[in-house]
Protein backbone atom coordinates (compact mmCIF):
# COMPACT_ATOMS: atom_id res chain seq x y z
CA UNK A 1 0.00 0.00 0.00
CA UNK A 2 1.61 3.47 -1.08
CA UNK A 3 0.21 7.01 0.03
CA UNK A 4 1.78 10.26 -1.51
CA UNK A 5 0.48 13.81 -1.24
CA UNK A 6 -0.93 14.77 -4.91
CA UNK A 7 -2.63 18.16 -3.83
CA UNK A 8 -1.82 20.49 -1.45
CA UNK A 9 -3.57 24.43 -0.75
CA UNK A 10 -3.57 26.20 2.85
CA UNK A 11 -7.10 24.17 3.33
CA UNK A 12 -6.79 21.30 2.17
CA UNK A 13 -4.77 18.36 0.72
CA UNK A 14 -5.46 15.38 -1.61
CA UNK A 15 -3.38 11.57 -1.27
CA UNK A 16 -3.57 9.47 -4.03
CA UNK A 17 -3.34 5.74 -2.12
CA UNK A 18 -2.47 3.34 -3.87
CA UNK A 19 -3.71 -0.56 -3.17
CA UNK A 20 -2.86 -3.93 -4.91
CA UNK A 21 -6.45 -3.95 -5.99
CA UNK A 22 -9.76 -2.19 -6.74
CA UNK A 23 -11.30 -1.78 -2.97
CA UNK A 24 -14.79 -4.50 -3.17
CA UNK A 25 -18.36 -2.99 -2.08
CA UNK A 26 -18.16 -5.31 0.93
CA UNK A 27 -14.45 -3.74 1.60
CA UNK A 28 -15.93 -0.34 1.43
CA UNK A 29 -18.94 -1.40 4.15
CA UNK A 30 -16.19 -2.10 6.32
CA UNK A 31 -14.28 0.67 6.21
CA UNK A 32 -17.02 2.88 7.17
CA UNK A 33 -18.39 0.58 10.10
CA UNK A 34 -14.80 0.73 11.51
CA UNK A 35 -14.23 4.57 10.56
CA UNK A 36 -17.25 5.58 12.74
CA UNK A 37 -20.48 7.58 11.57
CA UNK A 38 -19.46 8.53 8.19
CA UNK A 39 -21.42 8.43 4.93
CA UNK A 40 -20.65 6.03 2.07
CA UNK A 41 -22.24 6.21 -1.33
CA UNK A 42 -21.89 4.94 -4.31
CA UNK A 43 -22.84 5.27 -8.20
CA UNK A 44 -22.96 2.81 -11.33
CA UNK A 45 -21.97 4.66 -14.10
CA UNK A 46 -22.72 4.27 -18.11
CA UNK A 47 -19.61 2.46 -18.32
CA UNK A 48 -20.53 0.05 -15.47
CA UNK A 49 -17.87 0.99 -13.38
CA UNK A 50 -19.19 2.05 -9.58
CA UNK A 51 -17.95 5.19 -8.24
CA UNK A 52 -17.28 4.84 -4.20
CA UNK A 53 -17.73 7.77 -1.80
CA UNK A 54 -17.04 7.62 1.99
CA UNK A 55 -17.42 10.93 3.85
CA UNK A 56 -15.99 11.31 6.93
CA UNK A 57 -17.51 12.39 10.07
CA UNK A 58 -17.07 15.68 11.21
CA UNK A 59 -15.80 17.46 8.25
CA UNK A 60 -12.57 15.23 8.00
CA UNK A 61 -12.86 14.98 4.97
CA UNK A 62 -13.61 12.02 1.77
CA UNK A 63 -12.24 9.17 0.26
CA UNK A 64 -13.57 7.93 -3.33
CA UNK A 65 -12.22 5.19 -5.17
CA UNK A 66 -14.13 3.17 -7.73
CA UNK A 67 -14.27 -0.68 -8.77
CA UNK A 68 -12.34 -0.50 -11.97
CA UNK A 69 -9.42 0.82 -9.94
CA UNK A 70 -6.80 0.14 -7.49
CA UNK A 71 -6.65 3.59 -6.90
CA UNK A 72 -8.28 5.54 -3.79
CA UNK A 73 -7.94 9.32 -3.19
CA UNK A 74 -8.31 10.97 0.42
CA UNK A 75 -9.16 14.89 0.43
CA UNK A 76 -8.61 16.31 4.25
CA UNK A 77 -7.99 19.23 6.06
CA UNK A 78 -4.41 20.13 5.94
CA UNK A 79 -4.10 20.82 9.52
CA UNK A 80 -5.26 17.60 10.46
CA UNK A 81 -4.07 15.80 8.00
CA UNK A 82 -1.22 13.29 8.78
CA UNK A 83 -3.35 12.31 11.92
CA UNK A 84 -6.11 11.58 9.54
CA UNK A 85 -4.35 9.54 6.93
CA UNK A 86 -2.38 7.30 9.35
CA UNK A 87 -5.90 6.38 10.60
CA UNK A 88 -6.82 5.80 7.28
CA UNK A 89 -4.09 3.82 5.95
CA UNK A 90 -4.37 1.38 9.26
CA UNK A 91 -8.22 1.11 8.81
CA UNK A 92 -7.48 0.25 5.13
CA UNK A 93 -4.82 -2.47 6.28
CA UNK A 94 -7.02 -4.08 8.33
CA UNK A 95 -9.66 -4.00 6.17
CA UNK A 96 -7.80 -5.66 3.58
CA UNK A 97 -6.19 -8.19 5.48
CA UNK A 98 -10.06 -9.05 7.58
CA UNK A 99 -11.30 -9.83 3.90
CA UNK A 100 -8.68 -12.53 2.83
CA UNK A 101 -8.04 -13.06 -0.67
CA UNK A 102 -8.45 -10.31 -2.76
CA UNK A 103 -8.65 -12.27 -6.03
CA UNK A 104 -11.92 -13.41 -4.81
CA UNK A 105 -13.79 -10.07 -5.08
CA UNK A 106 -16.36 -8.40 -2.78
CA UNK A 107 -19.84 -8.90 -1.78
CA UNK A 108 -20.69 -6.44 -5.07
CA UNK A 109 -18.65 -7.93 -7.14
CA UNK A 110 -15.77 -6.37 -8.59
CA UNK A 111 -14.95 -8.34 -11.19
CA UNK A 112 -15.62 -6.61 -15.14
CA UNK A 113 -14.22 -9.31 -17.13
CA UNK B 1 -43.76 22.64 -2.22
CA UNK B 2 -43.20 22.75 -6.06
CA UNK B 3 -43.47 19.58 -7.93
CA UNK B 4 -40.18 20.18 -10.08
CA UNK B 5 -36.96 19.16 -8.99
CA UNK B 6 -33.72 21.10 -9.29
CA UNK B 7 -32.41 18.11 -11.17
CA UNK B 8 -35.31 18.16 -13.16
CA UNK B 9 -34.06 21.49 -15.03
CA UNK B 10 -30.82 20.38 -16.33
CA UNK B 11 -30.80 19.72 -19.60
CA UNK B 12 -27.77 18.52 -21.47
CA UNK B 13 -27.67 19.63 -25.13
CA UNK B 14 -25.01 17.03 -27.13
CA UNK B 15 -24.78 18.52 -30.26
CA UNK B 16 -23.77 21.71 -28.33
CA UNK B 17 -21.70 20.33 -25.79
CA UNK B 18 -23.76 22.61 -23.39
CA UNK B 19 -25.87 22.36 -20.39
CA UNK B 20 -28.85 24.63 -20.04
CA UNK B 21 -30.85 25.26 -16.71
CA UNK B 22 -33.74 28.01 -17.82
CA UNK B 23 -32.55 28.60 -21.01
CA UNK B 24 -28.48 29.43 -19.62
CA UNK B 25 -25.97 27.46 -20.41
CA UNK B 26 -24.12 26.93 -17.36
CA UNK B 27 -20.57 25.42 -17.08
CA UNK B 28 -18.50 23.70 -14.44
CA UNK B 29 -15.79 25.12 -12.94
CA UNK B 30 -13.65 24.90 -9.30
CA UNK B 31 -13.29 27.35 -6.14
CA UNK B 32 -10.03 27.93 -7.42
CA UNK B 33 -10.51 29.61 -10.77
CA UNK B 34 -13.70 31.14 -9.46
CA UNK B 35 -11.17 33.10 -6.63
CA UNK B 36 -8.90 33.92 -9.17
CA UNK B 37 -11.37 35.65 -12.14
CA UNK B 38 -13.33 37.54 -9.22
CA UNK B 39 -10.17 38.46 -7.32
CA UNK B 40 -8.17 39.56 -10.62
CA UNK B 41 -11.23 41.71 -11.30
CA UNK B 42 -11.77 43.13 -7.88
CA UNK B 43 -8.13 43.96 -7.83
CA UNK B 44 -9.48 47.13 -9.94
CA UNK B 45 -11.78 48.19 -7.36
CA UNK B 46 -9.70 51.44 -7.06
CA UNK B 47 -10.14 52.22 -10.76
CA UNK B 48 -13.83 51.31 -11.13
CA UNK B 49 -16.61 50.35 -9.23
CA UNK B 50 -16.50 46.70 -9.62
CA UNK B 51 -19.49 45.63 -7.96
CA UNK B 52 -21.44 46.75 -11.07
CA UNK B 53 -19.78 43.79 -12.99
CA UNK B 54 -19.61 41.53 -10.15
CA UNK B 55 -23.13 41.55 -8.73
CA UNK B 56 -25.25 43.12 -11.43
CA UNK B 57 -24.13 40.68 -14.03
CA UNK B 58 -25.22 37.93 -11.95
CA UNK B 59 -28.35 40.13 -11.55
CA UNK B 60 -28.97 39.41 -15.38
CA UNK B 61 -28.40 35.91 -15.48
CA UNK B 62 -30.53 34.73 -12.53
CA UNK B 63 -33.54 36.95 -13.87
CA UNK B 64 -34.00 35.74 -17.26
CA UNK B 65 -33.12 32.30 -16.13
CA UNK B 66 -35.88 32.24 -13.49
CA UNK B 67 -37.89 34.24 -15.80
CA UNK B 68 -37.81 31.50 -18.07
CA UNK B 69 -38.04 28.40 -15.49
CA UNK B 70 -41.30 30.01 -14.23
CA UNK B 71 -42.97 31.16 -17.88
CA UNK B 72 -42.48 27.41 -19.23
CA UNK B 73 -43.32 25.86 -16.32
CA UNK B 74 -45.94 27.90 -15.23
CA UNK B 75 -44.75 28.35 -12.11
CA UNK B 76 -47.11 31.78 -10.45
CA UNK B 77 -47.10 31.01 -6.72
CA UNK B 78 -44.29 32.89 -4.87
CA UNK B 79 -43.88 30.07 -2.64
CA UNK B 80 -43.28 27.40 -4.81
CA UNK B 81 -40.88 30.15 -6.85
CA UNK B 82 -38.76 30.51 -3.93
CA UNK B 83 -38.68 26.76 -2.98
CA UNK B 84 -37.30 26.46 -6.53
CA UNK B 85 -34.48 28.77 -6.20
CA UNK B 86 -33.40 27.97 -3.33
CA UNK B 87 -33.57 24.08 -4.70
CA UNK B 88 -31.44 25.19 -7.81
CA UNK B 89 -29.04 27.40 -5.54
CA UNK B 90 -27.72 24.35 -3.76
CA UNK B 91 -28.41 22.03 -6.64
CA UNK B 92 -25.82 24.28 -8.26
CA UNK B 93 -23.32 24.31 -5.92
CA UNK B 94 -23.65 27.88 -4.32
CA UNK B 95 -24.60 26.99 -1.04
CA UNK B 96 -28.26 27.07 1.10
CA UNK B 97 -30.51 29.89 0.90
CA UNK B 98 -33.99 30.59 2.60
CA UNK B 99 -35.95 32.84 0.82
CA UNK B 100 -38.92 33.20 3.35
CA UNK B 101 -38.66 36.35 5.18
CA UNK B 102 -37.62 38.11 1.04
CA UNK B 103 -41.04 40.05 0.20
CA UNK B 104 -41.21 41.75 -2.59
CA UNK B 105 -39.57 44.79 -1.10
CA UNK B 106 -36.59 42.47 0.04
CA UNK B 107 -35.41 41.52 2.84
CA UNK B 108 -32.58 40.12 4.55
CA UNK B 109 -30.98 36.75 3.72
CA UNK B 110 -27.74 34.95 6.17
CA UNK B 111 -25.85 31.67 5.23
CA UNK B 112 -22.93 30.09 6.55
CA UNK B 113 -22.36 28.13 3.84
CA UNK B 114 -22.09 30.21 0.60
CA UNK B 115 -19.51 29.00 -2.03
CA UNK B 116 -17.15 31.90 -2.40
CA UNK B 117 -17.31 33.24 0.79
CA UNK B 118 -17.09 29.42 2.49
CA UNK B 119 -13.89 28.39 0.39
CA UNK B 120 -12.11 31.63 0.65
CA UNK B 121 -12.38 31.36 4.20
CA UNK B 122 -10.94 28.41 4.03
CA UNK B 123 -8.07 29.21 1.82
CA UNK B 124 -6.90 32.64 2.16
CA UNK B 125 -6.03 34.86 5.00
CA UNK B 126 -8.91 37.02 6.54
CA UNK B 127 -9.98 40.08 5.23
CA UNK B 128 -10.34 43.53 7.06
CA UNK B 129 -13.32 44.63 8.11
CA UNK B 130 -13.63 47.50 6.16
CA UNK B 131 -13.29 45.49 2.89
CA UNK B 132 -16.59 44.09 1.49
CA UNK B 133 -17.26 40.33 1.34
CA UNK B 134 -16.37 38.11 -1.47
CA UNK B 135 -20.37 36.90 -1.94
CA UNK B 136 -20.73 38.90 -4.92
CA UNK B 137 -22.16 36.51 -7.39
CA UNK B 138 -24.75 35.45 -5.05
CA UNK B 139 -25.65 38.39 -4.35
CA UNK B 140 -25.95 39.66 -7.79
CA UNK B 141 -27.75 35.97 -8.04
CA UNK B 142 -30.67 36.16 -5.48
CA UNK B 143 -31.33 39.75 -6.43
CA UNK B 144 -32.12 38.64 -9.96
CA UNK B 145 -34.07 35.85 -8.67
CA UNK B 146 -36.58 38.18 -6.40
CA UNK B 147 -37.07 39.97 -9.26
CA UNK B 148 -38.37 37.07 -11.49
CA UNK B 149 -39.84 35.69 -8.18
CA UNK B 150 -42.53 38.92 -7.97
CA UNK B 151 -42.64 39.53 -11.49
CA UNK B 152 -40.71 42.74 -11.01
CA UNK B 153 -38.53 44.24 -14.54
CA UNK B 154 -34.70 43.73 -14.51
CA UNK B 155 -33.06 46.34 -12.29
CA UNK B 156 -35.93 46.88 -9.60
CA UNK B 157 -33.77 45.37 -6.64
CA UNK B 158 -30.88 46.41 -5.53
CA UNK B 159 -28.58 44.85 -3.07
CA UNK B 160 -25.71 44.63 -0.31
CA UNK B 161 -23.46 41.92 1.33
CA UNK B 162 -23.15 43.23 5.28
CA UNK B 163 -21.33 40.49 6.98
CA UNK B 164 -19.06 37.67 5.24
CA UNK B 165 -17.25 34.73 6.20
CA UNK B 166 -13.53 36.11 5.41
CA UNK B 167 -13.98 38.52 7.78
CA UNK B 168 -14.79 36.47 10.87
CA UNK B 169 -18.58 37.13 10.75
CA UNK B 170 -20.67 33.48 11.27
CA UNK B 171 -22.75 33.58 8.71
CA UNK B 172 -22.65 35.68 5.02
CA UNK B 173 -25.75 37.81 5.21
CA UNK B 174 -27.10 40.70 2.78
CA UNK B 175 -29.99 42.94 2.24
CA UNK B 176 -32.20 43.41 -0.67
CA UNK B 177 -34.38 46.35 -1.46
CA UNK B 178 -36.67 47.86 -4.07
CA UNK B 179 -35.41 50.59 -6.06
CA UNK B 180 -37.33 54.00 -6.93
CA UNK B 181 -35.23 53.83 -10.17
CA UNK B 182 -34.20 50.65 -12.17
CA UNK B 183 -30.56 49.67 -12.22
CA UNK B 184 -28.97 50.00 -15.75
CA UNK B 185 -28.69 46.41 -16.51
CA UNK B 186 -29.04 44.15 -19.84
CA UNK B 187 -30.89 41.17 -20.30
CA UNK B 188 -28.98 38.40 -20.62
CA UNK B 189 -27.90 37.03 -23.87
CA UNK B 190 -28.50 33.49 -22.95
CA UNK B 191 -27.95 30.93 -25.53
CA UNK B 192 -25.83 33.37 -27.32
CA UNK B 193 -25.41 32.45 -30.93
CA UNK B 194 -25.36 28.65 -30.05
CA UNK B 195 -23.95 26.47 -32.74
CA UNK B 196 -23.91 22.76 -33.23
CA UNK B 197 -20.81 20.15 -33.88
CA UNK B 198 -19.98 16.60 -34.07
CA UNK B 199 -17.53 15.28 -31.27
CA UNK B 200 -14.98 13.13 -33.34
CA UNK B 201 -13.80 9.97 -32.80
CA UNK B 202 -10.06 10.08 -33.44
CA UNK B 203 -8.75 7.19 -35.53
CA UNK B 204 -5.64 6.93 -33.60
CA UNK B 205 -7.28 6.20 -30.13
CA UNK B 206 -8.88 3.91 -28.66
CA UNK B 207 -9.98 6.26 -26.39
CA UNK B 208 -13.92 6.49 -26.84
CA UNK B 209 -14.58 9.91 -27.10
CA UNK B 210 -18.83 9.95 -26.76
CA UNK B 211 -18.99 7.08 -24.64
CA UNK B 212 -16.43 9.20 -22.13
CA UNK B 213 -18.54 12.43 -22.31
CA UNK B 214 -21.86 10.69 -21.74
CA UNK B 215 -20.48 9.00 -18.35
CA UNK B 216 -19.31 12.44 -17.49
CA UNK B 217 -22.51 13.35 -17.69
CA UNK B 218 -23.56 10.89 -15.33
CA UNK B 219 -21.24 11.58 -13.03
CA UNK B 220 -22.86 12.49 -9.43
CA UNK B 221 -22.59 15.95 -8.91
CA UNK B 222 -24.40 16.49 -5.96
CA UNK B 223 -24.03 19.02 -3.29
CA UNK B 224 -23.34 17.77 0.26
CA UNK B 225 -27.27 18.19 1.70
CA UNK B 226 -26.22 20.14 4.91
CA UNK B 227 -23.91 23.00 3.03
CA UNK B 228 -24.94 23.03 -0.49
CA UNK B 229 -21.27 22.45 -1.69
CA UNK B 230 -20.51 20.32 -4.12
CA UNK B 231 -17.28 18.02 -3.54
CA UNK B 232 -15.79 16.60 -5.96
CA UNK B 233 -12.26 15.91 -8.17
CA UNK B 234 -10.53 17.21 -5.10
CA UNK B 235 -11.78 20.69 -5.30
CA UNK B 236 -15.44 22.55 -4.41
CA UNK B 237 -17.27 22.81 -7.63
CA UNK B 238 -19.69 25.18 -8.96
CA UNK B 239 -22.13 24.57 -12.14
CA UNK B 240 -22.55 28.19 -12.70
CA UNK B 241 -24.30 30.48 -15.63
CA UNK B 242 -21.10 30.50 -18.29
CA UNK B 243 -22.35 33.91 -19.36
CA UNK B 244 -21.47 34.85 -16.07
CA UNK B 245 -18.09 34.34 -16.45
CA UNK B 246 -17.91 35.86 -20.12
CA UNK B 247 -19.33 38.94 -19.32
CA UNK B 248 -17.57 39.95 -15.95
CA UNK B 249 -14.52 39.28 -18.18
CA UNK B 250 -15.47 41.05 -21.34
CA UNK B 251 -16.60 44.34 -18.74
CA UNK B 252 -14.01 44.04 -16.99
CA UNK B 253 -11.93 44.58 -20.08
CA UNK B 254 -13.96 47.38 -21.64
CA UNK B 255 -13.88 48.93 -18.10
CA UNK B 256 -10.09 48.98 -17.83
CA UNK B 257 -9.64 50.26 -20.88
CA UNK B 258 -12.35 52.84 -20.81
CA UNK B 259 -10.75 54.30 -17.55
CA UNK B 260 -6.84 53.36 -17.99
CA UNK B 261 -6.60 53.50 -21.45
CA UNK B 262 -5.21 50.82 -24.33
CA UNK B 263 -1.91 50.59 -21.92
CA UNK B 264 -3.78 48.29 -20.01
CA UNK B 265 -5.30 45.58 -22.39
CA UNK B 266 -2.43 43.00 -22.55
CA UNK B 267 -2.19 43.23 -18.79
CA UNK B 268 -6.25 42.43 -18.68
CA UNK B 269 -5.46 39.91 -21.51
CA UNK B 270 -2.84 38.25 -19.93
CA UNK B 271 -5.18 37.68 -16.63
CA UNK B 272 -7.48 36.24 -18.47
CA UNK B 273 -5.03 33.59 -20.26
CA UNK B 274 -3.91 33.01 -16.57
CA UNK B 275 -7.03 32.22 -15.39
CA UNK B 276 -7.45 29.58 -17.71
CA UNK B 277 -3.85 28.21 -16.58
CA UNK B 278 -5.82 27.95 -13.18
CA UNK B 279 -8.69 26.22 -14.79
CA UNK B 280 -6.29 23.61 -16.46
CA UNK B 281 -4.15 23.28 -13.19
CA UNK B 282 -6.89 22.82 -10.89
CA UNK B 283 -9.83 21.67 -12.08
CA UNK B 284 -8.66 19.63 -15.03
CA UNK B 285 -5.47 18.43 -13.27
CA UNK B 286 -8.22 17.25 -10.20
CA UNK B 287 -10.17 15.52 -12.91
CA UNK B 288 -6.78 13.91 -13.96
CA UNK B 289 -5.88 12.59 -10.89
CA UNK B 290 -9.83 11.37 -9.41
CA UNK B 291 -11.48 8.23 -8.93
CA UNK B 292 -14.10 9.54 -11.31
CA UNK B 293 -10.91 9.97 -14.08
CA UNK B 294 -9.84 6.34 -13.06
CA UNK B 295 -13.62 4.90 -13.65
CA UNK B 296 -14.44 6.62 -16.96
CA UNK B 297 -11.22 7.67 -18.73
CA UNK B 298 -8.29 5.64 -17.17
CA UNK B 299 -8.93 2.42 -18.69
CA UNK B 300 -8.28 3.72 -21.91
CA UNK B 301 -5.08 5.62 -21.72
CA UNK B 302 -1.79 3.88 -23.52
CA UNK B 303 -0.42 7.79 -24.55
CA UNK B 304 0.20 11.21 -23.64
CA UNK B 305 -2.13 12.16 -26.52
CA UNK B 306 -4.73 9.69 -24.89
CA UNK B 307 -4.50 11.69 -22.20
CA UNK B 308 -5.52 14.77 -24.00
CA UNK B 309 -8.41 13.53 -26.07
CA UNK B 310 -9.26 11.86 -22.77
CA UNK B 311 -9.78 15.22 -21.54
CA UNK B 312 -11.19 16.82 -24.45
CA UNK B 313 -13.66 14.37 -24.72
CA UNK B 314 -14.66 15.42 -20.78
CA UNK B 315 -15.13 19.59 -21.75
CA UNK B 316 -18.65 18.87 -23.66
CA UNK B 317 -19.80 17.15 -20.23
CA UNK B 318 -19.50 20.07 -18.45
CA UNK B 319 -21.08 22.46 -20.52
CA UNK B 320 -17.78 24.55 -22.19
CA UNK B 321 -18.37 23.20 -25.97
CA UNK B 322 -17.22 20.90 -28.21
CA UNK B 323 -13.18 20.08 -28.86
CA UNK B 324 -12.13 19.13 -32.17
CA UNK B 325 -8.47 17.38 -32.43
CA UNK B 326 -8.19 18.29 -36.17
CA UNK B 327 -4.83 16.12 -36.03
CA UNK B 328 -2.48 14.04 -32.95
CA UNK B 329 -1.56 15.88 -31.21
CA UNK B 330 2.16 15.82 -29.79
CA UNK B 331 4.49 17.62 -27.39
CA UNK B 332 5.26 19.77 -29.98
CA UNK B 333 1.98 21.61 -31.15
CA UNK B 334 -1.87 20.87 -30.41
CA UNK B 335 -4.09 21.78 -33.42
CA UNK B 336 -7.51 22.39 -32.17
CA UNK B 337 -11.37 23.54 -33.76
CA UNK B 338 -13.91 24.37 -30.74
CA UNK B 339 -17.35 24.52 -31.39
CA UNK B 340 -19.94 26.10 -29.32
CA UNK B 341 -17.04 27.38 -26.92
CA UNK B 342 -19.00 29.14 -24.41
CA UNK B 343 -17.16 32.24 -24.12
CA UNK B 344 -17.37 32.80 -27.45
CA UNK B 345 -20.72 31.75 -28.06
CA UNK B 346 -22.00 34.35 -25.36
CA UNK B 347 -19.25 37.30 -26.71
CA UNK B 348 -20.57 36.80 -30.27
CA UNK B 349 -24.48 37.75 -29.16
CA UNK B 350 -22.75 41.16 -28.15
CA UNK B 351 -23.16 44.33 -30.48
CA UNK B 352 -19.41 44.91 -30.29
CA UNK B 353 -17.61 42.86 -27.89
CA UNK B 354 -14.05 44.43 -26.95
CA UNK B 355 -12.71 40.50 -26.78
CA UNK B 356 -11.68 39.58 -29.85
CA UNK B 357 -10.85 35.56 -29.43
CA UNK B 358 -11.48 33.70 -25.90
CA UNK B 359 -8.89 34.31 -23.49
CA UNK B 360 -9.74 31.42 -21.20
CA UNK B 361 -8.82 28.70 -24.10
CA UNK B 362 -5.60 30.43 -24.67
CA UNK B 363 -4.75 29.60 -21.04
CA UNK B 364 -6.65 26.79 -20.87
CA UNK B 365 -5.14 24.44 -23.68
CA UNK B 366 -1.68 25.46 -23.35
CA UNK B 367 -2.07 24.21 -19.75
CA UNK B 368 -3.33 21.07 -20.38
CA UNK B 369 -0.26 20.93 -23.16
CA UNK B 370 1.65 21.95 -19.33
CA UNK B 371 -0.06 19.16 -17.66
CA UNK B 372 0.39 16.18 -19.93
CA UNK B 373 3.88 17.52 -21.98
CA UNK B 374 6.04 19.14 -19.51
CA UNK B 375 4.83 17.99 -16.19
CA UNK B 376 3.61 14.37 -17.33
CA UNK B 377 1.23 13.78 -15.82
CA UNK B 378 0.62 10.69 -17.81
CA UNK B 379 4.11 8.91 -16.08
CA UNK B 380 3.78 9.83 -13.00
CA UNK B 381 1.55 11.19 -10.64
CA UNK B 382 1.67 15.08 -9.91
CA UNK B 383 1.54 17.33 -6.64
CA UNK B 384 0.22 20.17 -7.45
CA UNK B 385 0.77 22.87 -5.34
CA UNK B 386 2.62 26.19 -5.72
CA UNK B 387 5.73 24.76 -6.97
CA UNK B 388 4.55 23.16 -9.73
CA UNK B 389 2.24 25.97 -10.82
CA UNK B 390 5.44 27.90 -11.04
CA UNK B 391 7.12 25.64 -13.17
CA UNK B 392 4.42 24.98 -15.42
CA UNK B 393 2.71 28.50 -15.81
CA UNK B 394 5.29 31.04 -14.38
CA UNK B 395 8.83 31.08 -15.03
CA UNK B 396 8.88 27.38 -16.00
CA UNK B 397 6.10 28.19 -18.92
CA UNK B 398 6.71 26.87 -22.42
CA UNK B 399 3.57 26.94 -24.00
CA UNK B 400 1.45 29.58 -25.42
CA UNK B 401 -1.72 28.92 -28.01
CA UNK B 402 -2.58 31.05 -30.71
CA UNK B 403 -5.84 31.61 -32.74
CA UNK B 404 -5.71 30.85 -36.14
CA UNK B 405 -9.63 31.65 -36.46
CA UNK B 406 -12.25 32.94 -34.28
CA UNK B 407 -15.57 33.33 -34.70
CA UNK B 408 -15.30 36.79 -32.89
CA UNK B 409 -13.39 38.27 -35.94
CA UNK B 410 -15.71 36.48 -39.01
CA UNK B 411 -14.76 33.06 -38.95
CA UNK B 412 -16.80 29.89 -38.72
CA UNK B 413 -15.23 28.45 -35.57
CA UNK B 414 -12.74 28.42 -33.46
CA UNK B 415 -9.14 27.22 -34.19
CA UNK B 416 -6.13 27.23 -32.03
CA UNK B 417 -2.97 25.89 -31.72
CA UNK B 418 -1.08 25.00 -28.76
CA UNK B 419 2.46 24.82 -29.09
CA UNK B 420 5.97 25.42 -27.81
CA UNK B 421 6.50 29.03 -28.18
CA UNK B 422 8.72 32.03 -27.09
CA UNK B 423 7.07 32.64 -23.88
Amino acid sequence: MKCEKIQVCAWRAKYLISLAHPLSGEEWHALRATLGASRLEFFVLSNGAILYKLTLSDGRGTLTGSSNSPDLYAVVPRVEADNIIKELMGELLSVVENTGDRTLGGAEGNHRD
Amino acid sequence: MTLLTAESLVEPHLEKGSILIGGEPHVVHCHYYNHFLQTSIEDAEGIYPVEEVLVWTAQEVAHALFRNIFTKKGIHDFNQRKSLVESLYSSCGFGKISLQGITSEGGEISTPYEHYAYTYAATFPSRPKGKRGVAYFSQGYIAGAIEAIYDLPLGSIGSEQTACLTQGDPAVRWRFYRLSHLLPLSPSVQEGKAQTGTLVQPRDTRVPMAQIRDAVLGLPLNPDPDTGLIEAFGVVLTRLPGNYYTLISERHFQRMIQVVGEEVRQVVLDMLIESGHVCAFNTLGGIMQSAEWDAVVRPYLDTPEDWIYGISAVLPAIGWGIVECSQRPSAQAWNLCLRNWYETTALAALPSPALDHSPFAKGLFAGIMALVYKAGIAEKSLTFDGVLYRQLFQEGRIYETEFLESRLQGGEKDVLRARVGHV
